[in-house]
């Protein structure tokens, strides 16, 4: 006779039972009561019971236990849809079909299609269609499926393939509002996108900009001067920690922050009927540049006499901005010197009028006065070079736009290369204008409609390894546009075996096809944000990628990638920053978070003196450092048809 | 007169009962019919005394009903978990009780009484939470947090076949 037979409570033997085949579930070592059902119960006899519960019964009775969970999917196998079983090579196959936008949208569907999509041949297909064949970093770690995928998530959430969206959010505030004794604050971003100078009568404040720091801009310095700053120019590009301020009345001064009391000064700059309105400090080399309607005034030390030198260069065009070029890598020793000089838009403010207000001084307003070039007359305005020595970020006069490019072996020193199209959304210019924001936006939208929509301030991150990030800002709003390596670096020449891999220094090698007209493409930016009163733009492109949106008001918005941004109980963060260095956290108890700029305020760590420390200093003492020796070439007229896009010139 | 059998219980006792009552049983049914008239006591191995009696007397009162058809198999699911009065005071007993009356109904092949055991196990599980079963059950929640939410998920996706 068939019998089952209890041994120490469990089941280990089948018998026959009116229910069909005996069997029993499988007695694991999961511990368990004498009442623990599944262990106790032929598998027949639970099913039986199994059968008597409704489906959320079932779904609850499969969280009570292992043992229940194991018995369940035996006694009562759930039933998933069908797309819920795909198998990975078929799912796969799908992804293959979809676009670069599609398969990172289906990838994020659930835990087993992002699982499926971990595939090495489907991330490269994807990078390389979104432009990223190039990126050297993507190269070296092709065989890292993780790596390849992270990249993609970045890429498509700064807007990669034109989609227009862009994850960059607005998530702090730093008020600066405190520094000034009026109602305006004067920002100015350092060259190589890493310092942003506050300069309020005769104070130039230094801020470092560190996404990474608690609060965004560390304070490293501030240096007072024995007139008012009109402008400054700054450039760490190349590890030089020094200020060149051009101030009121044909002055100029250089100080270095790091070394104390290391400072030159120079006066009657350009002439009395045609002053400076620009200057340039050179990243590389004790060098100072000053900018007027005229032409370009430059100053060096000689390296061998250590002698003040300086060199009139006459121009056609007004030097509304003017910028060193950093050496090109492999190409340009330090001794090189290349600037690059040019006009503010004739449709727009004067960078110097912007920043100090129309109606702050007439020494200001005249500026304006002088004959200013027509559109039709320049091939460019307001040329900001990008870090990599080659390439320059300017408006063309024609459309408006934002165009990156680099000068024109065959089109003369005067001319650009368009290389690359930077377009803003069509939302900025459209007449179907969104029902969202303020209306204050609205309004600014349609004033867009009615004039040519054109940047007014732009910037570019230095960090290029995964492309070039600019962010643009347009009547206030704020566009991001990412440049993919292989729009930005130039596709390789397949035809000759344009990738090679360079085994000694362990780098890619890419011979690029020389750049033609017809080889120009155009880049769609994304919309992150407004700003009222938006006077100048930073954006750090490195892992911590972050946008610094800077305003006449005082307060600089910050923009970053945080997941949690989007969320309504987000809450953006609020610091006040005061004239003594001390910075106030707005969402805490008002208590100060910082004191005193750090040592490492400084990538190399060596400022050596705080604000509280500084000497007053009475700029009449010295004009000069070596102040014997300073002669001026005699100014040549322009010519009118001379004009320098890029100026190079090699100085001892 | 009823004709009357003798059963063995595991524990030895000798419990005797009349035929009719013991046909309630199948396993009993098949083996009677098989072997005929018999005077020795049939052995019941696996159920003791308490437990058989208890069986006894189910069978007892339930002698007179029709038997059972296989009607409901067909959508098993959807089976009403009700139980008449005189079951449900009948299986007011400890859980151990129950769990042997279940077996010892499987054992013997007493559909309508294993009916009633699984029907009221079932009700002790419907409308409860995990948490709620466990106690009713004494069981020892082993899983992991993350399986609880592997599990968790994976109901969302599941759908009633």
């Amino acid at each position: 006779m068939p019998h089952w037979q209890g041994v120490n409570g469990k089941f280990v033997r089948a018998a026959e039972s009116p229910l069909g085949e005996a069997n029993y579930f499988e007695l694991g070592s999961t511990p368990g009561s004498l009442t623990t059902l599944p262990e106790r119960l032929p598998e027949q006899v639970f099913r039986h019971i199994v059968s008597f519960l409704d489906f959320s019964d079932v779904l609850v009775a499969r969280r009570i236990s292992k043992a229940w969970w194991h018995a369940l999917r035996r006694a009562r196998p759930l039933k998933f849809p069908a797309v819920y079983h795909m198998p990975v090579e078929l799912l796969q196959q799908i992804f293959f079909l979809l676009t670069p936008e599609g398969f990172n949208n289906a990838r994020r569907t659930c835990k087993d299609w992002y699982v499926s999509s971990l595939d090495i041949r489907l991330q490269r297909k994807n990078l390389d269609e979104i432009g990223f064949s190039t990126d050297l970093l993507i190269q070296q770690r092709s065989d890292n499926p993780v790596y390849l995928s992270r990249r993609l998530a970045r890429e498509f959430s700064l807007g990669a393939g034109g989609s227009g969206k862009c994850d960059l959010r607005y998530t702090a505030t730093l008020d600066f509002s405190e520094l000034s004794s009026t109602s305006s604050v004067h920002f100015t971003v350092s060259t190589c996108g890493s310092h942003a100078l506050i300069c309020e009568g005769c104070v130039v404040y230094v801020y470092r900009l560190k996404p990474s720091s608690p609060d965004l801009m560390d304070f490293v310095a501030c240096i007072v001067c024995p007139r008012r700053v009109l402008a400054v120019s700054m450039d760490t590009s190349s590890k030089r920690y020094s200020v060149a301020i051009l101030l009121d009345g044909r002055m100029g001064l250089v100080h270095d922050i790091v070394e104390q009391e290391a400072k030159c000064t120079y006066t009657d700059l350009c002439s009395e009927d045609d002053p400076p309105r620009s200057i340039a400090i050179c990243p590389q080399r004790r060098c100072v540049a000053f900018g007027c309607q005229g032409g370009i005034e430059l100053h060096w030390v000689d390296a061998l006499t250590g002698q003040d030198l300086n060199r009139w260069f006459p121009l056609t065009a007004p030097t509304d901005y003017l910028y060193f070029l950093p050496p090109r890598h492999g190409i340009d020793s330090a001794k090189k010197l290349r600037l690059i000089s040019s006009s503010v838009h004739p449709e727009e403010i004067n960078p110097l009028i912007r920043r100090f207000g129309v109606n702050r001084r007439a020494s200001v307003a005249y500026w304006a006065t002088t004959s200013e070039p027509r559109i039709g007359q320049s091939d460019h305005f307001q040329a900001v070079p990008l870090s990599d020595g080659y390439n320059v970020l300017f408006i063309d006069p024609t459309s408006g736009h934002l165009c990156v490019g680099s000068d024109a072996p065959l089109g003369g020193p005067t001319k650009l290369l368009r290389k690359i199209w930077l377009i803003p959304p069509e939302v900025l210019n459209s007449r179907d204008l969104p029902l969202i924001g303020t209306l204050d936006f609205w309004i600014r939208a349609t004033n867009a409609y009615f004039t040519p929509i054109r940047p007014s301030v732009y910037a570019s991150g230095a960090d290029t390894q995964h492309g070039l990030r600019v962010v643009a800002g347009y009547n206030g709003h704020i566009v991001f546009f990412s440049v993919p390596p292989d729009q930005f670096f130039g596709i390789p020449d397949h035809n000759s075996n344009g990738v090679q891999y360079d085994g000694t220094s362990n780098s890619i090698i890419i011979k690029k096809k020389p750049f033609l007209p017809e080889d120009a493409v155009s880049i769609h930016g994304s919309y992150i944000g407004t700003v009222d009163g938006l006077i100048d733009l930073a954006v750090h492109s490195g892992p911590e990628i972050t946008v610094y949106a800077f305003s006449f008001d005082g307060s600089v918005k910050i923009f970053q990638l945080n997941a949690d941004a989007h969320k309504d109980d987000f809450q953006i963060r609020r610091k006040v920053f005061t004239e003594t260095g001390e910075v106030f956290d707005e969402n805490s108890a008002n208590t100060p978070c910082m004191m005193e700029a750090s040592e490492s305020s400084f990538e190399n760590g060596g400022l050596g003196w705080y604000a509280r420390e500084l000497p007053t200093w009475d700029g009449n003492q010295s004009e000069t450092r070596n102040g014997s020796s300073r002669r001026k070439v005699p100014r040549k007229s322009s010519t009118g048809g001379l004009e320098y896009a890029v100026d190079e010139m090699s100085i001892n | 007169m009823a004709v009357q059998i003798k059963l063995m219980s595991s524990d030895q006792a000798m419990l005797v009962v009349d035929k009719e009552v013991a046909e309630r049983s199948v396993l009993i049914k098949n083996m009677l019919d098989d072997i005929g008239e018999v005077d020795e006591a049939i052995p019941i191995p696996n159920v003791n005394e308490a437990v058989l009696k208890k069986v006894i007397e189910w069978c007892e009162h339930h002698k007179g009903d029709s038997p059972s058809t296989n009607d409901e198999e067909s959508d098993s699911r959807k089976r009403s978990t009700d139980i008449e009065e005189w079951d449900q005071k009948f299986m007011q007993v400890d859980q151990e009780m129950l769990f042997e009356i279940i077996l010892a109904a499987n054992y013997l092949d007493i559909k309508p009484l294993l009916d009633v055991g699984c029907k009221t196990v079932a009700n002790m599980i419907k409308g409860k939470s995990p948490e709620e079963i466990r106690k009713t059950f004494n069981i020892q929640n082993d899983f992991t947090a993350e399986e609880e939410e592997q599990i968790r998920r994976e109901n969302e996706w599941a759908e009633d076949r």
